[in-house]
């Protein structure tokens, strides 16, 4: 009982104190001043905020256009206006000396110059000044709070106010960070060399949020070029050692590779990290023995940075050393880099082992030929290392899944001896196409290896081509010309001869003779039938071009394509003059024909020219037997009274009769021919190919040398 | 203050300016009254620029130049803008000649071809 009574007794401590009720009242009091007096000041300062906005919006919309018409006047604005730029300035002036005044605009300009661009910034930095509102930024600097002067800062950075960098400069080693770190970005944004001051006083650490606020500020300034950030490597400050390889990352700027390599020795992890780093962007393989020197003494995240780097600019030559790393490291990750290392240096040559089920057992299959499947044995191959015994193979059918072993399989391919006899060639019969044996024959006649004279002796072969050209229609016949003409050679002599006999058609009569003249059996009697054929006496049409059918063309004149593009007389007479001056037979034709069609002025030129080619002519001895000639056509003015005769001797002359060693050039062989002689150990008649194929060009230097040195060998052999 | 110092560069070229303040205002204004051209921000209270392209293409069915203007000058802004039908568009900073010109070549490009 007396337990249970005690049980419902309340503890002394939790009872409720006894209080004064007034005390309660004062409380009450107390506390409801206070929430009134809260939600005064609340309204007092909201009010006084919004006040103040409002009063600052309406000063802003008051100064907008002053500021816009100053931003935008110029001097060639009407007289109003200027009038009214004038006005304002007065004004603006007065209320200059207001300090809220002064707020303001500066807070409109500072707004006003992030939107504009272009020249329109430039007047509004240029405003800014003028007006004297860098004097109140370069008032806040010296304010004892932190916030006044970062603003200031930033206010004058903003502004380009570059006369500051001296003032701002000062705050760099400044104990505030936030002061610190705008006054770092306001003097690299002010002027260029703000990033040499900086790197040469700083003396406090330079965060990496703040290193790309300074990289981004750098590469806000027009045109910059960034000085050799080398020269900082060597700072006392680690971070501005640091900050000067991500520069020198930043700008790629390769050349300090051995500050770089020396780096990699630094004390500072950071420092070796960011050096290591810059050795494989700019592939320093000639840092590759400091990062193996140094390997060992690093910590892993720095062996790791080393490894990778090793990966990217080593060779073949560093493998040694990665296995080295992957036996005596600890370290499960950077033994994990150096097989990667490896891997990326020779790829492939450390192969997943971990977790790799190595005793698979494929169930082995009878192909259809009654053998074991030994697809999946030649894949264990790879792994097995066991010595080949050459007895064990596979082929018996008997074996057991379960005693498989697998050997390392070194199939050594012996090359089958097989004793063959060389069998006689048959010598395949071949049966030469007609074509063929033209060619064949004239392949050997030009070698000297048929008698030019004995082809013309199989009689019956000629009856029946000269039966055969009989029975042709004309147009067969036309063609058959055709082809003598394009093909023809002295066998064919007689058969040209046949056609000129008995050829209807004149014109045909007139080619087979031209044709028997090419082909040269007999030059002489050639220049004799020309002679016989072409005569004054033949008829007018024939004789008005003579030239054109006997060789040589008015066309062939290498002054023909000139005077027919020559638009005007004096071109015209120059080029005659030049005819004159370097003329040849070859251009006689084509004076000719201009006798023919040109006007008296021409005329007398050509004539001129005529005379003068004639008298060249004349002159050279070889041609002496045409000199009689030569000088009755210069003579002649009309075409009509020429000696054609005469002349075609005169044009024939080179062609039927060729330069015998006039110039010392006169023994010339075609090259391929020569070359075959030589091959085929043939001694050539220098006289005899001359005649036959009248094949007459100049030889390029080495190649005369070296036929002139066939030549010499031929005749001594 | 942009918007007045644009007010006041076009205004000395010649051209009749309106400012509204938001998206709102430019929305309730266009309804009763079409512009010859529009020049607006891209970021505006109540009602973006870009809304405002599309309202004005798709609602009033009006091809009137509207010039954009955006400090967020990223492709995606750009490409939607675009998208909708906004006739040019202007990253901040703004030079007001080059505004000026690009002005004068849409509202020739509109009304004279």
């Amino acid at each position: 009982m007396y337990l249970s009574s005690k049980t419902y007794q309340l503890p002394f401590l939790i009872n409720s104190p006894k209080i004064h009720t007034d005390l309660l009242w004062d409380l009450t009091l107390l506390f409801l001043v206070l929430a009134g007096l809260y939600v005064f000041f609340i309204f007092f300062f909201k009010n006084r905020s919004a006040t103040l906005f409002r009063k600052r919006k309406s000063k802003r919309a008051e100064l907008a256009p002053i500021i816009s018409n100053f931003l935008f006047h110029s001097p060639e604005d009407p007289k109003t206006e200027q009038r009214e730029y004038v006005e304002l300035k007065i004004t603006i002036r007065e209320y200059l000396s207001d300090k809220y005044f002064r707020k303001v605009l500066a807070d409109i300009l500072f707004d006003l110059q992030k939107d504009v661009a272009g020249a329109t910034q430039e007047r509004l930095y240029k405003l800014y000044v003028e007006l004297g509102l860098h004097q109140d930024a370069y008032q806040k600097l010296s304010n004892w709070r932190w916030n006044t002067v970062s603003q200031g800062i930033l206010e004058l950075s903003q502004m380009k106010v570059t006369d500051a960098f001296h003032f701002i400069s000062k705050f760099i080693n400044d104990k505030r960070g936030v002061v610190r770190k705008q006054a770092e970005i306001a003097i690299i944004s002010l002027k260029e060399e703000g990033i040499n001051h900086l790197l040469n006083n700083t003396k406090y650490a330079i965060s990496e949020w703040q290193q790309l606020r300074l990289i981004e500020a750098l590469s806000s300034l027009k045109d910059y070029r960034p000085p050799k950030f080398k020269t900082w490597l060597i700072s006392h400050n680690k971070d501005v050692v640091l900050f000067s390889l991500r520069l020198i990352k930043h700008f790629n700027q390769n050349d300090a590779a051995a500050s770089i390599t020396e780096l990699v020795k630094h004390k500072n992890d950071q420092v070796k990290i960011a050096a290591i780093s810059c050795i494989k962007d700019f592939n320093f393989n000639e840092a590759n023995s400091v990062l193996k020197k140094v390997f060992w003494n690093c910590g892993s995240m720095v062996k790791v940075q080393i490894l990778d780097t090793i990966g990217a600019i080593g060779d073949e030559g560093d493998l040694m050393f990665l296995n080295e790393i992957g036996k005596l490291e600890s370290n499960f990750s950077v033994v994990n880099k150096a097989h990667a290392a490896i891997n990326t240096i020779s790829p492939d040559s450390i192969l997943p082992t971990e977790n790799i089920v190595e005793d698979l057992v494929a169930p082995i299959t009878k192909s259809e030929s009654g053998l074991y499947d030994v697809e999946f044995l030649e894949t264990e191959v790879e792994y097995s290392e066991v010595v080949v015994k050459p007895e064990k193979t596979i082929e018996t059918k008997e074996i057991e899944v379960e005693e498989i072993e697998v050997f390392d399989l070194v199939e050594k391919k012996e090359p089958k001896v097989k004793e063959e006899t060389e069998e006689p060639i048959e010598a395949p019969d071949f049966k030469i196409q007609e074509m063929e044996r033209e060619l064949n024959n004239t392949l050997n006649f030009s070698l000297g290896l048929i008698d030019a004279a004995a082809l013309g002796k199989d009689e019956d072969e000629l009856k029946e081509a000269q039966e055969d050209y009989a029975q042709m229609s004309k147009e067969q016949r036309v063609k058959f010309v055709d082809t003598l003409e394009s093909v023809g050679d002295k066998r064919e002599t007689q058969l040209l001869e046949f056609i000129m006999e008995h050829e209807e058609d004149a014109e045909l009569r007139f080619r087979a003779f031209n044709t028997l003249k090419s082909v040269g059996n007999k030059p002489e009697q050639a220049v004799e039938i020309v002679s016989e054929t072409i005569t004054p006496s033949v008829e007018p049409t024939v004789k008005l071009e003579p030239l054109k059918l006997h060789g040589i063309l008015p066309e062939e004149s290498i002054f023909y394509d000139l005077y027919a593009y020559a638009s005007d007389m004096n071109s015209k007479e120059i080029l005659i003059q030049e005819i004159m001056s370097i003329g040849d037979e070859r251009d006689i034709p084509f004076l000719i024909q201009l006798q023919q069609t040109e006007t008296d002025i021409i005329k007398a030129l050509v004539d001129q020219a005529l005379a003068t080619i004639t008298k060249a002519i004349s002159e050279k001895p070889v041609e002496d037997a045409v000199d009689t000639s030569v000088a009755e056509v210069a003579g002649n003015n009309t075409i009509d009274e020429i000696d054609f005769s005469a002349l075609q001797t005169l044009v024939e002359k080179p062609e039927t009769k060729p330069n015998k060693d006039t110039d010392g050039k006169g023994g010339l062989i075609p090259l391929e021919l020569c070359f075959l002689y030589d091959e085929l150990g043939i001694l050539y008649d220098e006289n005899n190919n001359k005649e036959d194929l009248g094949l007459n060009f100049e030889l390029s230097k080495e190649f005369e040398v070296m036929v002139k040195s066939n030549n010499y060998n031929l005749q001594n052999e | 203050m942009l918007a007045s110092l644009l007010k006041y560069r076009l205004e000395k070229d010649g051209y009749a300016v309106a400012i509204k303040s938001n998206g709102k205002e430019v929305k309730q204004d266009i309804a009763e009254h079409l512009p010859d051209a529009i020049i607006s921000d891209v970021m505006m209270p109540y009602f973006s620029g870009i809304e405002l392209v599309d309202y004005l293409r798709n609602d009033l069915k009006s091809d009137i130049p509207i010039i954009l203007i955006s400090a967020a000058s990223n492709e995606e802004n750009v490409i939607s803008a675009f998208k909708m039908g906004a006739n040019d568009f202007i990253a901040k900073p703004v030079s007001p000649s080059e505004l000026l010109i690009r002005v004068a070549r849409e509202i020739e490009r509109y009304y004279c071809t």
